[in-house]
């Protein structure tokens, strides 16, 4: 872009004029108070506008000293090889001012000069290759550098790197940008759950846990089979005791006969018939003797003996008898013997009698006793009670007896042996229920050991359902997490891309800069270094001289070489160059170093150049070297 | 033969735990529990077959009691239940000697059972789970498939029964797990009520299905959700009236809001609340907002949220901040906030990682707002 001519209505001191300006090298001379500064004021306010930063008051500053005067004026510029004016006039506030660029190529309306462009404001950014305001001022656009000392100007200068580094938009800042995001990080991660992911893990860690003890073998479940058993068992028991229920009467009944008989072993039994035998025999004996006591023969035979006896006995006493016998002692002896032997016969018949008797009574005794014995065991209603037929009788009582006897064996030894069933049923029913207890026992272990699983799977299944609770917040913290990793990204690349401007910028200028300074200094220095501080030292032959060391008018010279070489990094790829404004950057050179500085300036310059000046020392300078220019007096 | 196929109730689960609704959802599970029991009477179904996931952890005794009272009430019906994934059998479970109604069987074996009902000459055929799923996998696929076959040898004449199968597995198109579909189809079951899956799914028609869960368990089981029943007649075999009774009165639904540039949230909202309108404020609505916004517009749930009357799962911002990055690249060449889109952008967006897009947003924007006004 080009300025190609400027008509000021008003600004400042400058009122009604107008200037035009070459394509190259423009010198505009003027002294003191004849309005330089104001000119270079005038063209960046007609190409930016007055400044709405409120410290810049330079709507004042620059209202035209007449009244009346419109406040502002026409900046004619080039662009891309066509023609364009700005137009801008200011009032008392922003609002009040005008703005327009017309486009002197296109003419719809008859007799106008030109159409007005309608984004007036885009078309002069992209003519101004999109610097800012500030930019310009700092880079396109040098101004004097007023007289400051030399730290001042160092500071200065460093602060002017600063500046420059933060970009063409000053008014984007990675800082902030950065500080901006990380408050973002900083309220995400306050909604961060983090003991959700801790919660989760353990509980995850707690349902591992849980179901490994539920598969703990010692839960398995044995009920079944322990109910089956022990149901096995009971129906065991109660047919051991349906048996046990089955002998128990008849061994009543028997246990009943046995104490009936009186006999209670086998011993006893045996010893009851012997006697019972012996008693038989003596009652047969018995009824032997008797049989032969009841004749009567003896009897009658003792008896009439007897008589006979007693009558001979009489006889002989009382009887004549023939002589031998007469005589007395014949006669009482034969007399006593007959006596005698009547005595003799009727007691045998008295002792016989007795004899019977108790043959009989002694009969009747065995017999009783006979019965007695037999009472227990036989019924002896159905003994036909024939005393004639005692020995029958007895017989059929012995008999029965015997017979009763062995009946009572068999009924002894039935008796025994289910005795021994008996205990043999009951040990066993002693035994099953043992087992049956014992079946109880495991089956209330187990079902202790059901209920702790219960217990266990009720945890289980709590525990999975925190989890399920858990999940959402787990999956928020993950989006969480991922915005981060997002913010921290941006972050992470706004850093990495400051970090290269900055030292892709410190690069360009130490070699930039550098050669410009060789050149300006006329080789006095080599090159420039910026550092990481933005501490500046000049190099000459190998040796770094730090800034403060330099004379004001070398440093002022490496300002100059900055500020070229800002521009052109700013510019870089841009269509058309800007034109570079110098305003009285020489007002402290001595004349060798405007030389070589306008040489320098030649040489780099591609574009326009615009020098203000209040001395002709550059006039004189160009007009030696044979350089071409054009002189603007004010 | 009518019955009724059902699985994945999961009772004892609580759907979106961390909802307000939560708890009543569970409470739903169980009441559409109890309907699939009346819908047995009502329909005087022979058979009530639950594939798998009855409850949705191995069950405790007292739950088991409360279940066995249902069935108690429909002595007519025979009910079939085959472990699952959640309620899978183990050596140590209770259902080994728990007292079942006399109507009532729960296949506990390690490997295929079968049960023979005489009023409806019909075999149930089936298999649980055992142990954990891997471990289920495994033993399915050691498992002899041909123990699976049904033997024919007590068809007697032209009494040939009803065979069924219940199983409780994955069965995808693209996962070679224990059968692949062809295989289990030739084995000549009449019907396969298979379980596992939350959303009901027809893989052989009137021959094999998921019934799906009768209610549906979380955001992913959009559709209607309940039971299917079949009618197979006992001499040709053939099915008829085979089909899906709606359990459950509501759905999960997915709905997406799209916004531009221009939008409005109140526009947004008042969208919503119309579609949530016709399609029922009873379902629980998982919403997404798509689109290019304004770059300074933000569709922040919490303040949304309060807005729309009904039952919200989930708020999805998918939206993006309409940048002209061509635009904010000329106004920015070379200054960070070029070097900042050069760095991040590229060419094609769609092969942007989420985390580099909203990095690049995050970026612009915080330059953009921490820019000092000229």
């Amino acid at each position: 872009m080009r300025f190609t001519e400027a008509r000021v209505a008003g600004f400042g001191k400058l009122i009604g004029r107008s200037f035009s300006f070459s394509e190259g090298f423009n010198l505009i001379y003027g002294h003191n108070e004849a309005g330089k500064s104001t000119l270079y004021a005038f063209l960046y306010t007609l190409l930016y506008g007055i400044s709405t930063k409120p410290k810049d008051n330079i709507r004042e500053v620059y209202r035209p000293w007449k009244k009346g005067v419109p406040y502002g004026g026409r900046l004619g510029i080039s662009f891309l090889g066509k023609e364009y004016i700005i137009e801008r006039f200011f009032g008392d506030t922003q609002e009040e001012d005008t703005f327009s660029v017309i486009d002197l190529s296109l003419q719809s309306e008859e007799g106008s000069e030109g159409d007005i462009i309608e984004d007036g404001e885009g078309f002069l950014k992209k003519a101004l290759s999109n610097i800012t305001r500030d930019a310009y001022l700092n880079t396109v656009s040098i101004g004097q550098l007023k007289s400051i000392t030399n730290r001042e100007m160092v500071r200065e200068l460093r602060q002017y790197i600063g500046n420059i580094e933060s970009s063409n938009d000053p008014g984007l800042n990675g800082k902030r940008a950065v500080q901006f995001l990380e408050e973002k990080i900083a309220t995400l991660e306050k909604q961060l759950l983090p003991e959700a992911a801790k919660e989760y893990a353990s509980l995850t860690g707690e349902l591992r846990n849980i179901e490994r003890e539920i598969a703990d073998p010692k839960y398995e479940n044995f009920l079944p089979l322990f109910l089956q058993r022990r149901d096995e068992t009971g129906r065991e028991m109660g047919r051991i005791r349906q048996e046990k229920d089955g002998i128990l009467p008849e061994m009543e009944r028997d246990r009943e006969a046995i104490r009936r008989s009186g006999f209670f072993d086998e011993a006893q039994m045996k010893a009851g018939v012997s006697e019972m035998e012996s008693l038989y025999e003596k009652s047969k004996q018995l009824n032997e003797e008797n049989k032969k006591l009841k004749g009567m023969a003896i009897p009658a035979a003792f008896v009439t003996l007897g008589f006979i006896t007693l009558v001979l006995a009489l006889f002989f006493l009382i009887g004549d008898l023939p002589l031998p016998f007469s005589n007395i002692w014949p006669r009482l002896f034969l007399c006593t013997l007959f006596l005698l032997l009547s005595f003799g016969a009727f007691s045998y018949m008295v002792f016989r009698a007795l004899k019977r008797n108790k043959a009989k009574r002694d009969l009747l005794f065995i017999e009783s006793e006979i019965r007695r014995k037999a009472a227990p065991l036989v019924d002896l209603s159905d003994i036909n009670d024939n005393i004639n037929n005692i020995e029958e009788v007895s017989g059929n009582i012995f008999t029965k007896y015997k017979k009763s006897m062995e009946d009572m064996h068999i009924v002894l030894k039935r008796h025994q042996s289910n005795m021994e069933k008996l205990d043999r049923l009951s040990e066993d029913i002693s035994r099953l229920s043992k087992e049956e207890s014992s079946f109880n026992e495991k089956i209330s272990l187990q079902k202790e050991t059901q209920e702790e699983l219960e217990e266990k799977l009720k945890h289980l299944s709590n525990v999975k359902n925190r989890l399920n609770m858990l999940r959402n917040s787990l999956s928020e913290n993950e989006r969480i997490e991922k915005e981060i990793e997002a913010l921290s990204l941006a972050i992470e690349t706004l850093g990495q891309i400051q970090e290269s401007i900055h030292s892709s910028f410190g690069t360009y200028l130490n070699k930039t800069a550098g050669e410009m300074v060789s050149r300006i200094t006329g080789g006095a220095y080599d090159s420039v270094w910026i550092d990481d501080g933005l501490k500046l030292s000049l190099n000459i032959s190998g040796n770094m001289v730090p800034l403060e060391r330099i004379s004001t008018g070398t440093i002022d010279q490496v300002y100059l070489a900055l500020r070229l070489a800002s521009a052109g990094f700013l510019q870089h790829g841009a269509e058309e160059p800007l034109p570079i404004i110098l305003d009285e950057s020489f007002a402290m050179y001595d004349e060798g170093r405007i030389g070589n500085t306008l040489k320098f300036l030649q040489d780099e310059v591609k574009g326009q150049l615009l020098l203000f000046t209040c001395h002709f020392w550059e006039e004189d300078i160009l007009e030696r070297e044979g350089m071409d220019y054009r002189l603007i007096c004010l | 033969m009518r019955f009724i196929h059902t699985s994945d109730v999961n009772l004892g689960f609580i759907p979106d735990p961390d909802m307000p609704w939560g708890k009543e959802r569970a409470r739903e599970i169980k009441d559409s529990f109890r309907k699939i029991i009346r819908k047995s009477q009502e329909l005087s179904a022979d058979c009530l077959l639950i594939a798998g996931d009855l409850f949705c952890h191995p069950p405790r005794s007292e739950e088991l009691s409360i279940v066995n009272e249902l069935f108690s009430e429909i002595p007519s019906v025979h009910v079939v239940i085959i472990s699952g994934v959640q309620d899978r059998m183990e050596k140590n479970s209770i259902l080994m000697n728990f007292k079942w109604s006399e109507n009532v069987s729960w296949l506990t074996k390690d490997e295929p059972e079968v049960l023979y009902f005489d009023d409806i000459n019909t075999e149930i055929h089936g298999i649980s789970c055992y142990k954990s799923y891997e471990g289920h996998e495994k033993s399915l696929s050691k498992l002899d498939f041909e123990k699976l076959r049904p033997g024919k040898s007590e068809d007697k004449g032209f009494s040939r029964r009803i065979r069924i199968l219940m199983l409780h597995i994955p069965i995808g198109e693209d996962q070679d797990l224990p059968f692949p579909l062809e295989k289990l189809s030739e084995l000549q079951y009449d019907y396969i009520a298979l379980g596992h899956s939350h959303n009901k799914k027809v893989l052989v028609n009137e021959k094999m299905a998921y019934s799906g869960s009768p209610e549906p368990l979380c955001e992913e089981d959009t559709g209607e959700h309940g039971i299917f029943t079949g009618d197979i007649h006992p001499l040709t075999h053939e099915m008829s009236s085979f089909s899906f009774i709606k359990i459950s009165e509501l759905s999960y639904i997915h709905l997406k809001a799209s916004v531009n540039r221009q939008s409005d949230s109140s526009e947004i909202i008042r969208k919503l609340n119309s579609e949530i309108q016709t399609l029922g404020d009873k379902n629980i609505y998982s919403i997404i907002i798509e689109g290019k916004r304004d770059p300074e517009a933000s569709y922040d749930y919490k303040n949304f949220g309060l807005s729309i009357k009904a039952r919200i799962s989930s708020w999805e911002d998918r939206t993006e901040p309409e940048y002209d990055f061509k635009a904010l690249y000329r106004e920015h060449p070379s200054d960070i906030l070029g070097f900042f889109i050069r760095a991040l952008r590229k060419d094609n967006e769609e092969e942007m990682s989420y985390v580099e897009k909203q990095a690049l947003y995050y970026g612009i924007d915080a330059l953009l707002q921490t820019k000092a006004k000229a």
